[in-house]
């Protein structure tokens, strides 16, 4: 599977990842994918709804100063990026969704410690695994960072980490 | 200028997309007097089910579902919303009031493409 511009720019997909330290959840909003995310055979509305299964056990540290004009209200802005990082993801948004083209990130909410992941490696994918009380859904496959994300709230440009 | 009903009802309309979180990029709403219609981004109107005038002018940008800009041409959620509006009632492109955009993820509010701008005011 990939994805064609045109899915590309009809859905807010989000996209699970690993950067070797921590996991990683990006939402796209109708943004133009690198061709690292947009060539991937993961299925992202699949994936996402693996982790919707996932327990909700992180306490998390929200972004709430955000400097974007078109926020009509706060806490439901950061009702699903909080809804990840419970369940122990990094969460990061598109920061401008008018510019498709524009590869603008920037953390919104976080876990207050990172998740002890274990990943096993196969031909071409990452699955995580973890001997806790609340183990991962081993049947999501993390696509791998080239850099380690960054863990404070300002703006970075996702090409220069995928 | 949409109505406040019509900005109540894509509000809801996007909610619902939230609630079910199913991310679509997009929604907005079209009125024509009393007919109002949501809808949501993505290449849902088959080139024969197009409303004559609103397809002349899309192809004046570009062919269908081509990138052109910000946006794909006719897959945005206004498009398909006003389309369902057209398909009642013969009537200039610019006679119809489109609400504000939602992302659907975070309610946020967003700008009408440059394609859009063209096509409806």
């Amino acid at each position: 599977m990939s994805y064609s511009i045109e899915q590309q720019l009809s859905n807010d997909f989000d996209i699970l990842l690993w950067d070797g330290i921590k996991l990683i959840h990006i939402a796209t909003a109708g943004g133009i994918l690198p061709p690292k995310l947009s060539e991937t055979e993961n299925d992202f509305k699949q994936q996402i709804r693996e982790v919707y299964r996932y327990r909700r056990v992180f306490s998390i540290i929200q972004n709430t100063n955000l400097e974007r004009g078109n926020i009509t209200d706060l806490k439901n802005y950061l009702t699903f990026f909080s809804y990840m990082s419970i369940r122990g993801f990094y969460s990061y948004d598109k920061v401008n969704i008018d510019d498709v083209e524009d590869q603008t990130y920037q953390l919104i909410s976080r876990p207050n410690y990172n998740r002890n992941v274990h990943i096993v490696k196969f031909s071409n994918e990452i699955q995580p695994l973890e001997r806790l009380r609340y183990p991962l859904n081993t049947r999501i496959n993390l696509i791998q960072t080239n850099r380690e994300f960054p863990g404070d709230f300002n703006e970075f440009n996702l090409i220069d980490f995928i | 200028m949409a109505s406040i009903i019509l900005e109540n009802e894509i509000l809801e309309y996007a909610l619902g997309f939230q609630k079910r979180r199913d991310f679509i990029s997009m929604v907005c709403g079209a009125e024509y007097q009393e007919t109002r219609k949501c809808n949501r981004s993505g290449r849902l109107v088959a080139d024969a089910n197009f409303y004559e005038k609103l397809m002349t002018k899309l192809l004046t940008h570009g062919k269908i579902g081509d990138k052109v800009g910000n946006t794909s041409v006719g897959c945005c959620a206004e498009v398909n919303a006003a389309n369902d509006i057209y398909i009642q009632y013969n009537i200039a492109l610019n006679e119809i009031a489109l609400s504000k955009a939602y992302r659907p993820k975070s309610m946020q509010i967003k700008e009408k493409c440059a394609i859009c701008k063209s096509v409806f005011y």
